[in-house]
């Protein structure tokens, strides 16, 4: 097997196996939301 | 291994890459139709009762939880939820995680631990009943016993997520979580309506009201949804009481993977640490670091009611979606006595968290 097999492999492997779930990327979304309102970018959300 | 044998696994990387961005452009569709249907709701909120004042017809104040709950139901249970629109219609659950985290910013740490401590006190409880019961339901309904367990956990914990994690864990049958998961799903749209009904009937306050929505309803979305349609503090409360249950999945999760592991029915869950930490909601985990940046005022007023807003626009997503997912024609499909035992254990719950919060409100005269 040569080392670009490997990685691939790897690659592959770890791409399932560090599958983000989607409540990891709602946490990811929130904070990401909350630093654009804190750092300014976003400044008023109307309700 | 030559390079001709690397270009499938080169190629099976861009193909991974493609479905992911396949899987993107697929939800934009659905996510339209949250948005439409939970703006619509809020149009609706804010013109039917003007409409109606200037005719002055006599006509309740629907807020906007219950019209996009209502739009949604009409679409899914008249015309059906289109195939184009189904992949982004699941992301509601997504909106709901993203509003909780974000409800943070509106604790402080201290009610956080101070509710949350409550909370758990009744939490724990609950959730020992409920599993209790619902298992002794069970047998007496001579239903398969990873069944029950699937009915117990949906009912004690959080709903549709904790019976899927404890199908993987306990290697439950398909068919099994899918009755257990449409029982649940129907007496939770059931409960969205009795709730708010049964607690202006009792003169509840918000605060008893949203800490018995969150210890007895069972699907977030739908516990988020009963507190709301009762007031917009009974609605924080619900999802605080909600989150505490949503805490414990793990352990719950866990003690049944044992329990049916010990009976070699289920594989042995070799590391339990890892176990518990795959299966703990890392959105309670997100909820609980904004609530402490709002604490230490890394936020401004201006800015917290930023992010309140925020939250309530993916609430309104979420709500949308509540009733776009409930079909009541596919939930008659899947079977009577299920359903019967969910509902017998539901309404012994709800009784039982109503005495639990009423006992509670007396102690610390809420």
């Amino acid at each position: 097997m040569t080392t670009t097999d490997a990685t691939l492999d790897k690659k592959i492997e770890k791409s399932s196996a560090t599958k983000v779930s989607w409540d990891t990327w709602a946490v990811l979304a929130a904070f990401i939301a909350a630093l654009l309102v804190r750092f300014g970018v976003v400044k008023h959300i109307p309700w | 291994m030559s390079e001709t044998f690397a270009i499938p696994q080169i190629k099976q990387v861009q193909v991974q890459q493609a479905q992911r961005n396949l899987q993107f452009f697929r939800v934009i569709p659905g996510i339209l139709l949250l948005a439409a249907i939970g703006y619509a709701g809020k149009l609706l909120e804010q013109n039917v009762g003007k409409y109606a004042k200037s005719h002055h017809w006599i006509f309740p104040n629907i807020e906007y939880v219950l019209w996009a709950i209502l739009l949604g139901l009409a679409i899914s249970n008249t015309v059906g939820v289109p195939a184009i629109f189904r992949a982004g219609v699941a992301t509601y659950e997504f909106w709901l995680k993203v509003g909780i985290v974000l409800l943070g910013a509106r604790f402080l740490l201290g009610d956080v631990l101070k509710l949350g401590g409550v909370s758990l006190a009744l939490v724990a409880i609950e959730i020992t009943g409920a599993i209790a019961f619902m298992t002794l339901l069970g047998r007496l309904f001579h239903l398969k016993p990873k069944l029950t367990s699937l009915l117990a956990v949906g009912s004690a914990v959080c709903g549709v997520s904790a019976i899927i994690a404890t199908q993987g864990a306990i290697d439950a049958d398909e068919e099994d979580s899918s009755f257990a998961i449409a029982a649940i799903l129907a007496l939770g749209a059931l409960a969205l309506f009795a709730f708010p009904l049964i607690g202006h009937a009792l003169h509840l306050s918000d605060h008893a009201y949203g800490l018995w929505a969150g210890l007895a309803v069972d699907n977030t979305a739908e516990a988020s949804a009963a507190g709301a349609l009762y007031s917009d503090a009974a609605g924080k409360l619900a999802v605080l009481a909600k989150t505490t249950r949503n805490a414990m999945i793990g352990f719950v999760v866990l003690a049944y993977a044992i329990y049916w592991a010990g009976q070699g029915q289920a594989k042995t869950v070799k590391n339990k640490a890892a176990f518990l930490w795959q299966k703990f909601p890392k959105f309670v985990l997100g909820f609980l670091l904004i609530s402490v940046l709002a604490t230490y005022h890394f936020f401004s007023k201006d800015q917290v009611t930023a992010l309140a807003n925020l939250s309530r626009w993916a609430f309104l997503l979420t709500f949308a979606g509540v009733g776009l997912r409930t079909n009541f024609r596919e939930m008659r499909k899947q079977g009577l006595r299920p359903f019967a035992v969910g509902a017998i254990g539901e309404v012994v719950i709800a009784v039982f968290t109503l005495g639990l919060v009423i006992g509670a409100q007396k102690i610390w005269g809420w």
